[in-house]
């Protein structure tokens, strides 16, 4: 029960934050973007607190389910939000990201069944190292389909409107979000390989094959497609900008399917996640 | 003839041609996910319209992953790779230095003067350079003199050692597919059963399967917390040896490992005619069938029900305690209903027959597996993690430094060119700049402008 107040702390956190780094975004203040980076630094102890309290409490490896795992995938996203806006000045990012955030933790909370032990396929070491590594790929895609978005809508306005809305005008260029976008996709795609290639290796410990071709394997592997695709056609010039963030979003609904999609509408041998 | 294999070269190692074979495997393997795999052709008509049902039965859609067109879309993503690499990265390197006019290159700084002496100027450029793992190379032209610093010239191989991770991968898996081989047992409490190519007989001894009862928002569920089976295993020429089995815990036979993967129960079925055994009992797990002496109807055992509450229904509880067989009849083999048989309790068909069942038996579902290709596929998959890592995280990079004398100074010019365009380099470069510009400032070098 502590660790649920823990998460809704982390919740409020992260709205409060959204709010003040899209005011900081609109008004470009001091004051609201420090308040935002407050929030999402807090935010993200509270949801780190939480499944620690979880572990715990219960003696039970938080990330057995999508309670656990939603709750990672909001806080690593801005965790790597706060590493990239920190490098690369980027607190503009922090308004939609903390949303999304939010939303992501508000969702885990539906799914909270209370402490249910692990099935014996989960009950590997494996847990530790791949269901972390795959959820922190989810995040780095979650933050480059932000970027693309943004890109897309200021080449929307770009190709309608002369005079820019100055929040618009305010962030980087166009080619400076093409390279913020390749930056974090090359931070997700080698997470997410590192991911497939975990979990194969606990398939082949668990299920006797690395390999069985599960809806969530296969979706996994779709989704490395589009982001090698993605990698190989950000070498030209022609596939820079707008059709190069059009196929990162492809990207993250390809991940949002596998993530959720698969969990909960596709029967197969990761049916137990949900 | 050569003209032509030039042309399809040309077009296996164009980067669209191959996003497009991707995209093609993309949705290959999207209607893997969506589509149930390898089921008998029952399951789709029972899940699907006919018409899809059979559309998706004529294009082999069942067993996508193992079908032509799969395995045709992979063999031609590697003939891709493969045009790719002989005729762009291998011969890609960066071009020897040349002395291009530094204004033209899109990444250039603005031209300073320093005073002193051009060789000590140099010389602080290279050392600053050098603690940084520039590499430099010299020329001297008419008096002006170039500097070129190169940084992770190697890391154009990324690519091809990515490339090379791929095509590893791919030959692990042929050599599975040549060399390997893999099976599921399903062992009644008591039965002995052999894997047929190491000639290893698995004798069940016992199999016990634990579950706990949690409360939810949702209801109570029961999940499982542990199943093990305890095997006799008699391998030839040698002596029988005890065994438990668990998930996550295979036994290793040889390089044959032996996986516990799951578990069922079987019960026994017998069918009756005027209250006397007809057929049976016959033993049948979950998916078999036992059929109706001349008729085309017989009964699948769909699934097993642990527990029937007081007026019949089936609960979700999977322990055996008022058990169940959940039954599918079949016509021809097309399904025409579904009925639940509960045990000790016989239930009249058609005409004077009846179907019964007894008390459940355990059974534990083993897989075994022999895959000489794993340690290949392993080392491929760590060198195209690699190759991905090298061609993300290290960026070729070249500068290009001008010192052209100037009255009694020199003027010192700068530009830069990647691998990856120069945008992606941009902000690294002005910082490099900014620091050359305070390194000679601090140095003998006297900046005039």
């Amino acid at each position: 029960m502590i660790a649920e107040y823990i998460l809704l702390g982390a919740l409020s956190a992260y709205l409060l934050g959204a709010i003040a780094l899209f005011t900081h975004l609109i008004v470009r203040d001091t004051l609201s973007c420090r308040i935002g980076i407050v929030a999402a630094i807090g935010g993200t102890i509270a949801a780190f607190a939480n499944l620690i309290a979880r572990d715990v409490t219960t003696g039970i490896w938080p990330l057995t389910n999508l309670y656990g795992s939603l709750t990672l995938f909001g806080a690593m996203s801005v965790v790597l939000f706060l590493c990239f806006a920190a490098r690369y000045r980027l607190w503009f990012l922090g308004g939609p990201i903390q949303l999304a955030a939010a939303m992501i933790i508000a969702y885990a909370l539906s799914w909270n069944e209370g402490a249910i032990p692990a099935v014996p396929a989960l009950q590997s070491y494996w847990i530790k190292i791949h269901v972390p590594l795959v959820v922190s790929a989810y995040a780095a895609f979650l933050v480059a389909a932000t970027l693309s978005a943004l890109t897309l809508i200021k080449i929307a306005y770009t190709q309608r409107e002369r005079n820019l809305p100055s929040w618009l005008a305010a962030l980087p260029t166009l080619v400076q979000l093409d390279i913020l976008t390749y930056r974090i996709i090359g931070v997700g795609l080698p997470l997410l390989t590192i991911g497939i290639i975990t979990g194969a290796w606990w398939a082949k410990e668990a299920w006797g094959a690395y390999w069985q071709w599960d809806p969530k394997e296969t979706a996994a592997l779709l989704s490395w497609i589009i982001y090698a695709s993605y990698l190989h056609l950000h070498t030209r010039r022609a596939w820079q900008g707008a059709r190069s963030a059009w196929l990162s979003l492809l990207g993250f609904a390809s991940i949002l399917f596998c993530y959720l999609g698969v969990n909960l509408w596709i029967s197969g041998l990761h049916s137990y996640v949900s | 003839m050569i003209a032509t294999l030039r042309a399809i070269r040309r077009l296996f190692a164009n980067i669209l041609f191959a996003v497009s074979l991707f995209a093609v495997w993309g949705v290959l393997t999207l209607i893997g996910v969506i589509v149930v795999q390898d089921r008998d052709a029952a399951y789709y008509f029972a899940t699907y319209p006919a018409p899809l049902a059979r559309l998706l039965l004529r294009l082999g859609l069942d067993g996508i992953y193992h079908g032509p067109a799969y395995i045709g879309v992979i063999g031609l993503i590697l003939a891709s790779l493969a045009a790719c690499t002989f005729s762009r990265v291998i011969p890609a390197r960066l071009s020897r230095p040349r002395r291009l006019s530094i204004t033209h290159m899109p990444l250039h700084d603005a031209s300073r003067l320093f005073k002193g002496d051009v060789s000590a100027l140099r010389a602080t450029v290279d050392a600053h350079l050098r603690s940084q793992g520039w590499k430099i190379h010299h020329e001297t032209e008419r008096g002006v003199e170039w500097s070129y610093a190169d940084r992770h010239h190697w890391a154009r191989r990324g690519v091809l050692i990515a490339h090379l991770g791929f095509v590893i991968i791919t030959a692990g898996i042929a050599l599975s597919w040549a060399r390997g081989f893999s099976g599921f047992l399903t062992p009644i409490v008591g039965e002995t059963v052999t894997i047929p190519q190491i000639g290893a007989r698995l004798h069940l001894i016992h199999f016990a399967a634990r579950f706990t009862t949690i409360a939810t928002r949702h209801g109570i569920i029961y999940q499982p917390m542990d199943y093990v089976s305890t095997i006799d295993v008699q391998r030839p020429h040698t002596v029988s040896q005890r065994v438990e089995l668990r998930v996550n815990h295979p036994l290793d036979l040889d390089g044959t490992l032996i996986y516990q993967s799951s578990y069922g129960e079987a019960i026994p079925i017998t069918l009756l005619r005027h209250g006397r055994r007809l057929v049976g009992p016959a033993v049948l797990t979950e998916g078999q069938s036992i059929a109706l002496p001349g008729s085309p109807m017989s009964f699948r055992y769909t699934r097993f029900i642990g527990r029937l509450d007081g007026r019949g229904e089936p609960t979700k509880d999977p322990r055996p305690s008022r058990p169940a067989a959940l039954l599918t009849a079949l016509a021809a083999g097309t399904p025409v209903g579904s009925l639940v048989l509960p045990v000790g309790k016989p239930l009249p068909l058609i005409a004077d027959y009846a179907i019964a069942a007894a008390w459940p038996q355990e059974v534990s579902g083993l897989s075994y597996r022999y895959d000489p290709g794993l340690p290949i596929v392993a080392l491929g998959a760590f060198v195209l993690l690699s190759g991905l890592c090298i061609c993300v995280y290290l960026l070729p990079a070249r500068l290009y430094f001008e010192w052209s004398p100037c009255e009694d100074r020199w003027r010192l010019s700068v530009a830069a060119t990647t691998v990856k365009g120069t945008a992606i380099f941009e902000e690294e470069f002005h910082r490099i700049v900014t620091a050359l510009g305070t390194t000679l400032d601090d140095g003998d070098g006297e900046r005039t402008s």
